[in-house]
């Protein structure tokens, strides 16, 4: 992973560091960082640093709706790609 | 991550050329120089706004908030077009006062909705938590101390105006109330860019601010010129309409920059 989409802090957990880099282009990471936490509490009732794969589709559903509203709904689909794809979905 | 140069250049350009068009004109020409600064800058913030909405398909959040914010635009120059004489003389003059005073106010609404739907894009998205609206809190109050000292003169002489019996300035006081409202929005407004610095995002977001800022400085720099009784000096007339030159061109400068945010990938 890329510094630069990275970011000095990271969960330790390599996919929730992956989605959070994807995020970070857009949103800056800081709010990379957030929106996998929230929404990773919010869609799992767990923190990102116990991500799995397996976590991932319910993640992806639970940043739909905050991605279509940064990105609109086209790119807000193509993020979420990107992001299955790096992790090999 | 940076847009391209030209965003963050265009605004100060325009402003300082349309200063030194206006210094070189002196004042016999200058209310030309200001009426065609006032009209290009509504047309740039227009096809700005319209240009961020193309970023958003039909039904997107932020195409509707953008669509809203070039709405103002557009009404404020079908209501300029009125006002030419030659097109003054087709429609009717005074008669037509109370269609221009609803062209004005049909404006500002369209701003404020869209200033609104903007400023709530932050929640609207599911980021806000207790700890953000928190911190977001002293940013508001500020805005909204700041949108009525940039507003209230203006206010109060457009209010003293209508109970003096001037009906036409019902108009100038639905477009008071809408710039304060619009002024005060401008906090989350930067709190949303703050919080995606770093991010291609920050960029449409960063510029918005920086119109409504300098939308708040035009607000203030015309009630303390009619307070001061300068407002007619050329030099104080071309100050405060840069300010709007900057107002306007950030804003279309921000429609390119969230095209320019969304469409990379």
């Amino acid at each position: 992973m890329s510094a630069a989409m990275g970011g000095a802090d990271t969960t330790g957990n390599p996919i929730a560091d992956r989605i959070a880099a994807r995020l970070s282009l857009y949103l800056g990471p800081h709010t990379g960082r957030v929106a996998v936490k929230t929404f990773a509490v919010r869609a799992l009732g767990r923190g990102p640093e116990t991500l799995t794969l397996a976590d991932v589709p319910a993640l992806q559903q639970a940043l739909r709706p905050m991605l279509r509203t940064f990105v609109g709904r086209a790119q807000c689909e193509i993020v979420l790609e990107q992001i299955a794809r790096e992790l090999g979905l | 991550m940076r847009p391209p140069r030209a965003l963050l250049v265009v605004p100060p350009v325009f402003a300082a050329l349309f200063v030194v068009i206006g210094l070189a004109a002196g004042a016999a020409s200058l209310a030309v120089v200001l009426r065609a600064e006032n009209e290009l800058g509504k047309l740039v913030a227009l096809a700005g706004c319209a240009v961020g909405a193309l970023a958003f398909e039909r039904g997107d959040y932020l195409r509707r908030a953008w669509v809203l914010s070039g709405g103002c635009m557009l009404l404020l120059l079908v209501r300029d077009v009125t006002v030419i004489p030659a097109v003054d003389a087709v429609v009717g003059g005074a008669r037509f006062d109370g269609a221009r005073g609803a062209l004005v106010v049909a404006g500002n609404t369209s701003s404020v909705i869209g200033a609104w739907m903007l400023a709530h894009a932050w929640s609207v998205s599911g980021l806000d938590d207790d700890a953000s609206r928190r911190g977001r809190w002293p940013l508001v109050a500020v805005g909204i101390v700041a949108s009525f000292v940039a507003t209230g003169w203006p206010l109060v002489h457009d209010l003293a105006l209508l109970f003096g019996g001037d009906m036409n300035a019902i108009a100038w006081v639905g477009s008071d109330l809408g710039d304060t409202i619009c002024l005060a929005l401008v906090a989350p407004v930067l709190a949303t860019a703050l919080a995606l610095r770093g991010g291609r995002l920050l960029w449409p977001w960063a510029l918005l601010t920086a119109g409504g800022i300098a939308w708040v400085l035009y607000d203030a720099g015309w009630g303390t010129t009619e307070l001061l009784h300068v407002d007619r000096m050329p030099a104080a007339r071309l100050g405060v309409e840069a300010l709007r030159a900057l107002a306007c061109t950030f804003t279309g400068m921000a429609g390119v920059a969230q095209r320019w945010a969304v469409a990379e990938s």
